[in-house]
């Protein structure tokens, strides 16, 4: 059983303990109220009272013994009951607000605390993870600690009912007004019953001034205000509270950075994946040429490199460590993008950055591009090494598809992905494939969230 | 980092002082408002039985709404039971328990927009100051309308006072002027 399951049966088990408490002081009291107006058990049953309600008993039954001063008796008995405070003594009092009080929070304060204790364990969880893989797992993880509270505030809930119900039991049979009125009833009977014959003119005088109100308007009164009280605060808390209103929004990371590289005609596969583009220059693979920022670096015969072109290719050198954004078409030619790569990596560069479109729900016209960081290297066979050919893509030597990718990457829990492609195959195929197996984005459009934070290294297999 | 412990960083015991300093004020408030409606009560109770019922009427009156069954009770009129202090009392209640919740929600609110590093300390502070705080707020809460309850009863007990030491004083008690 949960922590907020036990802390509500045991609420409740307090609960139905004070209520049953309740019931019984009044049936106790009534009991021996009723035996007071019979002229035979009327001295037993005032053995039986206590406190301000027995000490004008005793007066009223010693006088009805001894016939004699009777009104007087009878007024001293319905003027002690009447100023006396007829609820439990203050310590009680308090200590039993305090066991219904916390009785019925305590599944929320329950969950509240183990809520707590899972957002503070958050930091320890994320260290060393990326930026972006640190912030999937956090939204993620977040919603998962407000479920208890959410159980929490449900048990609460059910279990403030039962403790208004002991209340309204508590108002209804025992407050003040409720047992005077009980008690002076009882005096007046049991006075009736034993002394017919004497007349009491003070003490009626009095009872027409003093005959409490058992009116329950108050009380409702109070119902009403307390209601129009919460409906006024949760309307203030709704209105006030700017999260509430992005807790109403699906949940998108609106935060992109604003570079985006302009590439002409060259549009890069939009895939909802990908992390904020990194600073690097710019390489645009077209089908005529591939440009290097404002350079060419070489031509191209309808998108394929053409022969030698390594030894006419201009390239000035790049500075140490670059990450070019590469940007190309879903029909560039892999084996094209994989050649200038290797021919830039002599060049300096040490990684490149595939740029896709990212289409975000919170604003369909935004130019958002992300990146996927891959580099040029060998792959050895591994449990986690992604094969990719015309027919498909295997893991491990098994055939995946393109759906389940990203459980089997997510169950190796490795950073970095060896991809090894075989064949002719165009950027869009592998581009795709990789995307899949980085981006969180449940079901096939783009909710803005950025990928994983995978990086790939590639080997062209012959 | 236990729940406990998130208390007793500097945000949790910054937002458990707010809430606690607003249930004190609320408790303070309405044990001051209680202490000066009683020393209200006994002063028209002891001027009444006195005899000075002239002056014990004019103070009444002059005492407001919950005095009113005191005003009733000096005429000798049947005292109003339903004017008592404890609406009032309620609001007081209400107010201590919004505003000790409110507070700290407010500040998750804000809190939870900033992309701090802290930020899950924070949020998992104040959710631990609140599961601390809620029951206290409620306990508050029956506190203050017991206390309401209590003072209404005092007022009860004043009435059946004067009212007995009305009707055992001698007619002629009353002076030609308070007569006419």
């Amino acid at each position: 059983m949960s922590p907020a399951g036990t802390a509500f049966a045991l609420g409740l088990t307090v609960l139905f303990g004070a209520l049953f408490y309740v019931v019984y002081a009044w049936w106790r009291e009534a009991t021996v109220l009723d035996l007071m107006m019979g002229p035979n058990t009327r001295s037993d049953a005032v053995l039986k009272l206590s406190g301000p309600i027995g000490e004008a008993a005793a007066t009223l039954d010693r006088a009805l013994i001894a016939h004699k001063g009777v009104d007087e008796a009878l007024t001293s008995a319905i003027a002690t009951v009447s100023k006396a405070d007829l609820a439990p003594p203050g310590p009680r009092a308090i200590a039993i607000d305090v066991l219904i009080a916390v009785s019925a929070l305590s599944p929320l304060a329950a969950c509240l605390l183990g809520a707590a204790d899972q957002i503070s364990a958050l930091p320890r969880a994320l260290e060393g993870l990326e930026p972006a893989s640190a912030y999937v797992s956090a939204v993620q993880s977040i919603p998962a600690a407000f479920v208890g509270v959410s159980e929490g505030a449900v048990y609460s809930t059910l279990l403030i009912f039962v403790a208004a119900l002991v209340a309204v039991c508590r108002y209804a049979l025992l407050r003040s007004e409720v047992r005077e009125a009980r008690a002076i009833r009882a005096f007046v009977h049991g006075t009736a019953a034993a002394a017919p014959e004497a007349t009491a003119p003070q003490a009626a005088k009095l009872l027409a001034l003093l005959t409490p109100s058992t009116s329950l308007r108050p009380a409702f009164a109070a119902t009403i205000a307390f209601m129009a009280l919460s409906a006024a605060a949760v309307y203030v808390l709704t209105q006030a509270t700017d999260l509430r209103v992005a807790n109403a929004l699906p949940l998108s990371y609106a935060g992109w950075p604003q570079l985006h590289i302009e590439s002409g005609e060259v549009q890069p596969p939009a895939l909802p994946a990908g992390r904020a583009l990194g600073n690097g220059p710019s390489l645009i693979v077209g089908r005529d040429r591939v440009q290097l920022g404002a350079q060419t670096i070489t031509g191209l015969e309808d998108g394929q490199l053409m022969p030698g072109w390594e030894t006419q290719a201009m390239a000035n050198p790049i500075p140490e460590g670059a990450r070019p954004l590469l940007v190309a078409g879903a029909a560039a030619d892999l084996g094209t993008l994989l050649g200038v790569m290797k021919f830039l990596e002599t060049k300096g560069a040490t990684e490149f950055q595939w740029v896709i479109d990212r289409k975000l729900p919170s604003d369909p016209n935004a130019l958002v591009q992300s990146s996927l960081p891959v580099t040029l290297g060998t792959v050895e066979e591994s449990a986690s090494t992604i094969d990719i050919d015309a027919s498909g893509v295997r893991i491990g030597g098994s055939v995946v598809k393109l759906a389940q990718l990203r459980e089997r990457v997510g169950a190796s829990r490795a950073g970095r992905f060896g991809v090894r492609v075989h064949g002719p195959l165009s950027y869009g195929q592998v581009v795709e494939i990789l995307a899949a197996a980085d981006g969180v984005c449940e079901g096939s459009g783009d909710c803005g969230l950025p990928g994983r934070g995978l990086a790939f290294v590639i080997q062209q297999s012959e | 980092m236990s729940a406990l412990a998130l208390v007793a960083t500097p945000l949790g015991m910054r937002t458990l002082g707010v809430g606690l300093f607003l249930v004190v004020l609320a408790l303070g408030l309405a044990f001051f408002r209680r202490r000066r409606l009683i020393q209200g009560i006994d002063r028209i109770q002891t001027l009444a039985t006195d005899g000075h019922a002239q002056e014990a009427r004019v103070l009444a009156r002059a005492s407001g709404g919950w005095a009113k069954p005191l005003v009733d009770a000096l005429a000798g009129d049947r005292p109003d039971n339903r004017a008592h202090a404890v609406g009032l009392d309620i609001v007081f209640a209400a107010i201590a328990a919004v505003a000790a919740i409110q507070g700290p929600l407010s500040i998750i609110a804000m809190r939870s927009s900033a992309p701090t590093s802290s930020m899950a300390t924070d949020a998992g502070a104040l959710l631990a100051s609140m599961g601390l705080l809620a029951p206290l707020v409620l306990v508050a809460v029956a506190l203050i309308v017991r206390l309401g309850i209590s003072a209404r009863r005092r007022v009860r007990g004043a009435c059946v006072a004067i009212l007995v030491f009305q009707m055992n004083a001698p007619a002629p008690s009353r002076s030609r002027k308070e007569q006419r």
